[in-house]
């Protein structure tokens, strides 16, 4: 459980903020983002694990970086495949999975000192905890700044001031820097929990 | 004895087989996923050609609205090479989509000039780009740029002129040749001016002797009065070809039907 709380990779060790903020203004490039950092982080994880007696110290870094862009560009390939449209909107954030920090913390601080399973399971997890972020923001600067979820409209048009209603759409909540100032009250709110008081410096 | 991991021979034959490896792999997967990956393109490079003309359909029906819409034209140019051109029926008005490429800042930028049956005035484009800077270069593949090339004119009488890009907002109103060019986007403002000089260059000859074809054809089918008119000026004969024509569908409509290789003859039979 720890990297979906208590270790959560976005709002307790703030890694993978910029990618973050950049393809979270809908719900669905979201949803992919997380689908693939899960499965790069899951299966760099498990590669590494099983190199691990053979890898040479020196070229360590080296190899990870290999394994990690490897897996982002077959991740890259395929979802350029299937899902075109999604991939055209995360445009370079897929790349960049190759420089998140938190695969390259993860492989070098649990995969290269654990056996493969434990190894597959913590790289999931943490691509789960990003995850988890990733459509939290989505969900409400989807909902607030275009009124719809996962595409499909949620508030009626009916609403809307130029229908003659009282609603806008917060245009402030399709920018980036709303996305950082939800994960600022995401961080917030997680904080103020019982359980995680531990975590405020002091 | 142990093994050494640090051992330089180690780590070279180390690497090599890792990169060889992971190069097949990756090889493998690219053989298979590419026909689907160009599929993909070719269906967004058929929406765009839509967009053009200005329809814009969702993904699933753009290749079946294609095919209704749009049909390729090949046409010929000096030493065997074809270039590609594309005619358009949406809404039943007769239009001719041009491709433009050329190169931007970081990398190839590309687009669709979709121009009216007189080949001068634009209806619509679409640009594209591999890479420009985004906030800036990038803007060109916004509707607020390319909507300022509506209704512009490639043609300054009968030379033709293409479309500048200039510095300074509002410094193109009134205009006819010109648009304004995307603050910070000054190089990839400058290659959209140089692609649709260049690329529309080379059709050049094509379009003129479709040009030629539909003024003879104009004069000879409005009535003497206006056949004289048009006559006039060279210049007044590419004018007045949609006027004339237009006459012409009032008049004698179905008079000529047999002339269906010049351009705005068959656009005004479907009128």
């Amino acid at each position: 459980m720890g990297p979906l709380s208590k270790g959560n990779p976005v709002i307790v060790q703030i890694l993978g903020i910029c990618s973050a903020l950049a393809v979270t203004a809908q719900l669905k490039p979201a949803f992919v983002m997380m689908a693939s950092v899960t499965v790069v982080t899951a299966f760099a994880n498990l590669i590494m694990s099983l190199l691990r007696k053979g890898v040479p110290g020196r070229i360590r870094i080296i190899v990870q970086l290999v394994v990690i862009a490897f897996l982002v560009i077959l991740v890259d390939q395929v979802l350029k495949a299937y899902v075109y449209d999604v991939s055209k909107q995360l445009s370079v954030y897929v790349g960049l999975i190759i420089t998140n920090c938190i695969l390259m913390g993860r492989v070098e601080a649990f995969a290269l000192g654990h056996k493969p399973w434990p190894s597959f399971v913590d790289g999931l997890a943490n691509g789960v905890g990003y995850g988890l972020i990733l459509l939290m923001l989505g969900f409400v600067r989807e909902l607030l700044g275009s009124g719809s979820l996962w595409g499909f409209r949620v508030i009626p048009e009916a609403w809307y001031i130029q229908n003659g209603g009282f609603y806008a759409n917060n245009g402030l909540m399709m920018l980036p820097p709303m996305a950082l100032i939800l994960v600022g009250i995401i961080i917030w709110v997680h904080r103020s929990a019982k359980s995680n008081k531990d975590l405020i410096e002091k | 004895m142990k093994f050494d991991k640090n051992n330089n021979v180690y780590i070279i034959v180390y690497s090599v087989v890792m990169v060889v490896v992971v190069a097949a792999v990756l090889a493998v997967a690219a053989m298979y996923l590419q026909p689907i990956q160009q599929k993909n393109m070719d269906v967004e490079t058929k929406g765009a050609l839509l967009a053009s003309v200005g329809v814009v359909v969702p993904t699933e029906q753009i290749e079946s609205t294609y095919a209704e819409t749009i049909t390729e034209i090949a046409v010929p140019v000096d030493g065997g090479a074809e270039l590609k051109l594309y005619e358009s029926s949406a809404d039943g008005e007769r239009l001719f989509i041009i491709p433009v490429n050329g190169s931007g800042l970081w990398g190839p930028v590309w687009g669709y000039v979709a121009v009216e049956g007189d080949w001068n005035t634009i209806s619509g484009v679409v640009f594209d780009h591999k890479g420009e800077t985004p906030g800036l270069g990038a803007e060109i593949a916004t509707p607020k740029f390319a909507g300022q090339f509506v209704g512009k004119k490639l043609f300054e009488g009968d030379a033709f002129v293409g479309i500048t890009v200039l510095k300074g907002a509002g410094a193109s109103a009134g205009n006819d040749h010109a648009v304004d060019a995307i603050s910070g986007g000054t190089i990839t403002s400058r290659a959209v001016e140089t692609m649709i000089r260049e690329t529309i260059a080379l059709y050049l000859p094509y379009i003129e002797r479709q040009k030629a074809a539909t003024a003879t054809d104009a004069a000879a089918v409005a009535d003497p009065a206006e056949a004289a008119e048009d006559g006039a000026t060279l210049e007044g004969a590419t004018a007045a070809t949609t006027e004339g024509a237009t006459t012409e569908t009032n008049g004698a409509t179905a008079a000529d039907t047999s002339e269906t290789q010049t351009i705005n003859t068959d656009g005004d039979a479907t009128i």
